[in-house]
C-alpha cells in the first residue's frame, strides 16, 4: 500500500467567503453581509442590502403629505412616533404652522417612550446575542408596558402614526399620565437589575471592552450619529443641536450622554444612561401638559409651497434628516429620508474589519441597526 | 464663518459656482461637474467635516446630486448641488477620499439614479439585485408593475 506523507511546508491558508445573513439571527432582519474570513478573523465586510426596499422615497412622490407619515412608521420601526413627528414637523416648517403647546409636550413625551421602547428593545437581544438569554425576557416585559401606554392613546402599539400636519390624531387616553407615572419609578428600579444581570457580567465586559473601536474622526466622517457617535465621543443629539417640540417650548433640563472609549461599552452605556434621561424629560413633562388642542389649523389638501425643506430629529438610533423639495404641488417632488442606521452601517465596514465573527456579531448588537431603516 | 465668507472664499478659488439663498433655509452652492470635487475639497478645508447626506437627483433634463454639509463644530450646514446634463452616461468624481460615508451613499445613488462614480472603490448596485435594468428614482422610468405609480 502506498505511503502517504503530509509535508506541513505545503499547507497553506486561504481566504473565504461567508454569507452572513440574510436570514441569520444577528442580523435582526434581513440584512446580509458579505465576509472576507482568514480563518475566523475578519478582513472585509460587504454589505448587500435591498431585503426590505420598498421604495419609499418613490412611494411619497405619489402620495399626499398626510399619507407620507404613513409610510415612515415602516422605516425604523422602532421609532416610529419619531420619524412622524419628523415629516409632521418637516411640513409645519413649510407650512409656516405653529402647532398647540399641547401638541409639542404630548410629542415629546411620545418620543422619549419611543426612545426608551426601542433602547430596552435593544438591549434584550444585545444580551441574547452575546449569549445571555434572560435579558431578552426582562426587556420585552418592560416594554410591554409602553407599548399598552401607545395602544391606549394611539390604537396602535408599534406602527402609531400618531402625528398629523399640525398636530396629533387623538387626545391624550385619561389613563395616560397615571400609567406613565406608574411607568417611571419602575424603570427606575429595574434598570440596576439590568445592570447586576448583564452590565457586570465579567464575561460580557470581556465581550465589550476595548472591541469595535472607532476613533473620533472616524465617527463623523463616517456620518455616523446617535448613541454610535456618542460613544465615540462626538456631540451631536439633535435635542441640544437643534431642538424641535417640547425640547424647543420648554427648558428641559437634561444630559447629552457622551462617552469618549468608542468601544463597544461605550455604545453600550450611552444607551443604558440615555434610558435614565428620558425618563427624567417625561418626568419634567408629565405634569405640566397644557390645554390649549391638539390640532393647528390646515388645509384637507395640503400643499406645500416652492422651496427645499430639511427637519432632522434625534431617533433612537440617530440623526434622520427629512428633506422635501417642493414644486408647489399636492405631492412632493422628491423626498429623501437620511436615516441613521445607513450612515452608521458605512462605520460597521470598517469597524468590523480585523475582529473574529463572533466580535462582529457583538459589535453590530452595539450598532443596534433596524434594517428597514437602512433599506427603507 | 457666515455665508458671506464662504461666498467669498470660494468665488476667490472658483470661477463657475452660483449661490442661493432662497431657496432654502441654508445658502445652497451650485457648482459644475468639473469643480465639483476641488468645491467639496474646499468645503472640508473651511471645516465642513460632517457629510450629512447625499441626495441623488432628477430635475427632469439633468440628473443630479444634492449634499448636505455640515460643520460640526459651529454647527452651520451647506448645500451643494451638481447638475449632469449627459443622461446616457451621467459621471461624478467619488467623495470617498474627503468623507468616508459618501461610499455607501454613492452606491445607493448610482443603484437608484444610475450615475457613474468615478474612483468609487466597489461601484455595484446596492439594493437592487445585479440584473435589474434601469434606474427606478428617475422620473421617466415606467413602472410596469404599477406597483407604486398607479
Amino acid at each position: 500500500m502506498e505511503q502517504v506523507t503530509l509535508n506541513t511546508a505545503d499547507l497553506k491558508s486561504q481566504e473565504y467567503f461567508l454569507n452572513m445573513g440574510p436570514q441569520h439571527p444577528a442580523t435582526h432582519g434581513v440584512l446580509r453581509l458579505i465576509l472576507t474570513l482568514d480563518g475566523e478573523v475578519v478582513k472585509n465586510i460587504e454589505p448587500d442590502l435591498g431585503y426590505i426596499h420598498r421604495s419609499i422615497e418613490k412611494q411619497c412622490e405619489y402620495e399626499g403629505y398626510k399619507q407620507i407619515i404613513h409610510l415612515t412608521d415602516r422605516m425604523d420601526y422602532l421609532s416610529a412616533h419619531i420619524n412622524n413627528e419628523a415629516v409632521a414637523l418637516a411640513i409645519e416648517q413649510a407650512l409656516e404652522i405653529e402647532v398647540p403647546e399641547r401638541v409639542k409636550v404630548i410629542r415629546t413625551i411620545m418620543g422619549e417612550l419611543t426612545r426608551i421602547a426601542s433602547h430596552l428593545l435593544w438591549w434584550g437581544v444585545m444580551g441574547m446575542d452575546v449569549g445571555a438569554l434572560t435579558t431578552f425576557m426582562y426587556a420585552f416585559r418592560d416594554r410591554e408596558m409602553i407599548n399598552d401606554i401607545m395602544e391606549e392613546t394611539c390604537g396602535a402599539r408599534l406602527t402609531m402614526s400618531y402625528s398629523t400636519p399640525g398636530g396629533v390624531m387623538f387626545d391624550l387616553h385619561p389613563n395616560f399620565v397615571k400609567r406613565v407615572k406608574e411607568f417611571i419609578p419602575h424603570l427606575r428600579s429595574v434598570i440596576p437589575k439590568y445592570d447586576e444581570l448583564l452590565t457586570g457580567n465579567v464575561i460580557f465586559q470581556k465581550r465589550m471592552k476595548g472591541i469595535g473601536y472607532m476613533s473620533r474622526e472616524d465617527a463623523i466622517s463616517h456620518g455616523a450619529s446617535g448613541p454610535v457617535a456618542r460613544g465615540s465621543g462626538v456631540s451631536c443629539d439633535r435635542r441640544k443641536k437643534g431642538p424641535y417640540s417640547a425640547f424647543a417650548s420648554r427648558d428641559i433640563d437634561f444630559k447629552e450622554v457622551i462617552y469618549t472609549e468608542g468601544d463597544n461599552l461605550a455604545r453600550y452605556n450611552v444607551r443604558m444612561k440615555e434610558m435614565l434621561e428620558s425618563l427624567n424629560i417625561i418626568e419634567q413633562l408629565i405634569d405640566d401638559i397644557p390645554d390649549d388642542g391638539i390640532q393647528a389649523k390646515t388645509r384637507a389638501l395640503i400643499k406645500l409651497p416652492k422651496g427645499e425643506f430639511l427637519q432632522r430629529v434625534e431617533t433612537a438610533r440617530g440623526d434622520l434628516g427629512v428633506y422635501i423639495v417642493s414644486d408647489g404641488k399636492k405631492n412632493p417632488y422628491r423626498v429623501k429620508f437620511r436615516s441613521p442606521g445607513f450612515s452608521n452601517l458605512n462605520a460597521l465596514i470598517e469597524v468590523g474589519k480585523g475582529h473574529l465573527i463572533a466580535d462582529l456579531v457583538a459589535i453590530m448588537s452595539t450598532f443596534d441597526f433596524v434594517v428597514p431603516d437602512i433599506d427603507r | 464663518m457666515t455665508n458671506n465668507d464662504i461666498i467669498t472664499a470660494l468665488q476667490k478659488q472658483f470661477q463657475d459656482v452660483s449661490f442661493d439663498e432662497e431657496i432654502s433655509k441654508f445658502l445652497t452652492i451650485n457648482v459644475l461637474p468639473e469643480n465639483y470635487l476641488d468645491v467639496m475639497k474646499a468645503l472640508r478645508e473651511m471645516g465642513f467635516d460632517y457629510l450629512f447626506s447625499m441626495t441623488g437627483m432628477d430635475w427632469g433634463a439633468e440628473l443630479g446630486v444634492t449634499n448636505h454639509l455640515e460643520n460640526t463644530k459651529t454647527g452651520d450646514m451647506v448645500v451643494v448641488k451638481v447638475k449632469l446634463a449627459d443622461r446616457e452616461h451621467p459621471e461624478l468624481p467619488t467623495l470617498e477620499n474627503i468623507w468616508k460615508t459618501a461610499h455607501l451613499h454613492e452606491r445607493e445613488i448610482f443603484d437608484l439614479f444610475g450615475i457613474n462614480f468615478k474612483g468609487h472603490s466597489v461601484m455595484k448596485r446596492l439594493l437592487l439585485s445585479d440584473d435589474w435594468e434601469g434606474y427606478p428614482m428617475r422620473k421617466d422610468w415606467q413602472d410596469e408593475t404599477k406597483m407604486i405609480i398607479r
